[in-house]
């Protein structure tokens, strides 16, 4: 019953709340984890959970993460049979929302033949099994399955998530914006199932039905009206809706429990591209503590809390501590950094103080010279 | 299907006896190396680097690591439409089948391949060694010089020339005589078991070699010989890069810790080293980790000490434990407080709590071998120089 599904991954959402590192990519395509891009997780997700026919909706931005997806062979998802399709916008309608993006690529899904439509954001982090999600779905009937996690909304985080109210059969008896909602709550995590039928049905009738968001018009306004059922992720789990958060979701990574949580969940491993770099380097003189340190990096320096992504170079007497530096980074000699995130191929040269704080990560842009 | 200008066929069926317990369950090229590779990985990005894009891999010895390892030869990006890479096992055919008598056998029994392709020009590589070579540009010379077998030759330490097939060529790279392994080397020009002939001359040589019952069927012992003999032009192409027979413990040891002094380079852009990965996340150093002249890949996690040391994928490293001068191959977990010098660890080994491998006598001429999947126990003490395996703790 797996290739029974149909995935849809959204791969502009949320972009203006992570600001800078959007600026050259879409959000789906930022890097993560040292050798990760945030697609990754979702088309692992998929790819582990028997889905083999995913459409990724972009609007803007998209070359980056076309680079990277390929023809998605990484992922196992160069098929003959379905496989990954990139859908690019419609010039003539540009969209916004989740629910004007679906309306965009409504071909994609009328012109496939699975019965369920799995639905899920392009910036979310976790190792999830779909396949245990739709069982559920089935299982309950269920027009709309959300998947949702338990989370304690303290003042002023996690804006403008839907928060939902589920009964004992976990149907979703009410669903309300968090900033409307305090305490423990069962938070949306945007990745959700429907089937395909019905999800075409809204699609077509949306006028009618005065439809223009999914989670206002759909979830929150059709809990009555639809067998909208919640089922639990308990997993790590995280998704990117400020540059602070993005640091703080990152620096999570330094935490073993939770890496091993996320990248190795009953044998499901997160899949990227591969780059062919040579193995990391330490040097005699490297003094690395508590890091994250990818493939082709040559480390020569002191690196602490930190992660370092691919081909990164730090030279001697550098201190790096607390950042997060991307591909190909280089870190020439005397360079002081704290709380410092760099762009792809930042070159920050001899002796320099860098600092941010880490509620206020000091970013540098692609190609830098600093 | 155009035909191709070479193709090239990798010999890969060799038991690698001297590397002991390393290879009783795989084949000598699908040794690890270097950390994140296996030996054939070399010999397979050089020729996806030189342009060659049909390879025909000759396996025989533990076939199946090397297989699956093969694939369909993706990693190189030598999964074509149109040749590719294709692992050539020995097989029975209405005549019955046999095992390779010997290098020049094995492309005998694989004929077909040849004519199937019908390229003009025929590589013979080996797929144990360590070397990055462009190909094309020794094809350029054979092609030029209208040879009709073309060997890659370098000079070696003459200490070392007995164990070579050594020859001796004119200003003009002409190949004046070829000894195999001979007890009195005449120079130190040492063939690198690199060859290009044309297709015509080698199908030609490998008929008139196999009814010949006295010989061994072997390249640098009849074939090369026998064409000398016989008037053909063979030249010799200089290589001056690094290039390392990793046949041995020893030698298999001084070829890792070159990458660590820098010997040879595994990160050239222009030149890459392919090879097949599992997904892992990148290495992680713990708080109290350390890390010196050392490489290390994805998966692996260090909580103790590295010194000198190259670490495969999925190596964990417990608190308190000391790893020097030694290679640990891919899915071996150190136990906390262990201590390792001079060892070189199989794959899916786990070495117990405080277990000691080597001792003061330990050096690269004592290396102490753990053969894949053994358990060592907590506190064991493994002498310098010893060999353990599965098949000794029966």
């Amino acid at each position: 019953m797996n290739n029974q599904a149909l995935g849809v991954i959204f791969g502009n959402i949320n972009e203006k709340q992570i600001g800078a590192l959007t600026t050259n990519r879409s959000i789906a395509s930022v890097p993560f984890g040292g050798r990760y891009r945030l697609i990754d997780f979702t088309l692992s997700n998929m790819s582990n959970s028997g889905i083999y026919n995913v459409g990724v909706i972009t609007r803007s931005n998209y070359q980056s993460l076309m680079q990277h997806v390929g023809s998605g062979k990484s992922w196992d998802l160069s098929r003959k049979i379905g496989g990954l399709r990139i859908l690019p916008p419609n010039l003539d309608k540009v969209f916004n929302t989740r629910w004007e993006a679906l309306k965009n690529s409504s071909h994609f899904i009328r012109n496939a033949d699975e019965r369920y439509v799995v639905l899920c954001d392009g910036d979310v982090v976790c190792n999830f099994d779909f396949s245990k999600a739709l069982a559920f779905h089935e299982d309950r009937a269920s027009d709309i399955t959300v998947i949702y996690r338990k989370k304690f909304l303290g003042e002023g985080n996690e804006k403008n998530k839907l928060c939902f109210t589920i009964d004992d059969d976990s149907r979703v008896v009410e669903a309300v914006k968090s900033d409307k909602a305090k305490g423990m709550q069962n938070v949306s995590t945007y990745m959700c199932i429907m089937g395909r039928e019905f999800l075409l049905g809204l699609l077509e009738n949306s006028e009618e039905k005065n439809i223009s968001s999914l989670d206002r018009d759909i979830i929150m306004r059709g809990v009555n009206e639809y067998k909208i059922y919640a089922y639990e992720h308990k997993g790590y789990f995280a998704s990117m809706d400020s540059i602070s958060n993005y640091y703080r979701h990152s620096m999570e990574m330094l935490d073993r429990n939770k890496c091993v949580m996320l990248f190795d969940n009953d044998g499901a491993n997160i899949y990227t591209k591969v780059r062919d770099s040579a193995p990391c380097r330490f040097s005699a003189s490297s003094a690395v503590k508590n890091s994250i340190i990818a493939d082709g990096c040559i480390i020569k320096g002191r690196v602490e809390n930190s992660i370092l992504f691919r081909g990164v170079k730090v030279a001697e007497d550098a201190v790096v501590k607390n950042s997060i530096l991307f591909q190909d980074t280089e870190v020439d000699d005397g360079t002081f950094l704290n709380c410092v995130i760099t762009d792809k191929n930042v070159h920050i040269l001899e002796s320099r103080m860098l600092s941010g704080h880490e509620t206020n990560p000091y970013f540098i842009s692609k190609n830098s010279i600093i | 299907m155009k035909k191709k200008k070479c193709i090239a066929m990798l010999l890969a069926g060799g038991q690698g006896t001297r590397l002991y317990s390393l290879t009783t369950k795989v084949a000598k090229p699908a040794v690890s190396f270097g950390s994140k590779y296996r030996i054939i990985d070399f010999t397979l990005s050089n020729c996806s680097n030189s342009g060659i894009t049909t390879v025909g891999v000759l396996t025989q010895y533990q076939p199946l690591i090397l297989n699956e390892y093969i694939g369909a030869g993706e990693p190189w990006d030598l999964d074509r439409a149109n040749g590719g890479v294709h692992v050539l096992p020995p097989y029975q055919a209405k005549k019955g089948g046999e095992w390779y008598k010997g290098t020049a056998n094995a492309i005998y029994q694989n004929m077909h391949f040849l004519d199937q392709y019908d390229s003009e020009h025929v590589l013979i590589l080996s797929g144990d060694h360590i070397y990055k070579m462009d190909y094309s540009d020794m094809l350029r010379e054979h092609i030029r010089s209208k040879a009709d077998c073309t060997i890659a030759v370098i000079d070696v330490p003459k200490e070392d020339a007995s164990r070579f097939g050594i020859m001796d060529y004119d200003e003009n790279k002409l190949i004046t005589s070829f000894e195999e392994k001979p007890a009195s080397p005449k120079s130190n020009h040492a063939s690198m078991g690199v060859y290009i002939f044309r297709k015509d001359v080698l199908i030609n040589e490998l008929i008139e070699d196999e009814k010949d019952e006295l010989s061994s069927n072997d390249f640098g012992k009849n074939i090369i010989p026998t064409m000398l003999k016989k008037g053909n032009m063979l030249y010799a192409y200089e290589f001056n890069g690094y290039w390392k027979d990793v046949g041995t413990v020893t030698s298999l040891w001084e070829a890792n810790m070159d990458l660590l002094e820098s010997r040879f380079d595994l990160n050239d852009p222009a030149f890459k080293i392919y090879s097949r990965n599992e997904a892992l996340p990148p290495c992680f150093v713990g708080e109290e980790g350390e890390v010196v002249n050392s490489l290390v890949t994805s998966g692996c996690e260090i909580y103790g000490t590295v010194i000198n040391s190259v670490l495969s994928e999925k190596v964990t490293v417990a608190k308190g434990a000391v790893v020097e001068n030694s290679v640990i191959m891919r899915g071996t977990i150190i136990g906390e407080n262990a201590n390792l010098s001079y060892a070189i660890v199989d794959e899916d080994v786990t070495i117990g709590d405080g277990a000691v491998i080597g001792d003061e006598m330990s050096s690269k001429h004592k290396i102490t071998l753990i053969g894949r999947d053994v358990e060592i126990e907590s506190g064991a003490e493994i002498e310098s120089g010893s060999i353990v395996d599965q098949e000794a703790d029966k």
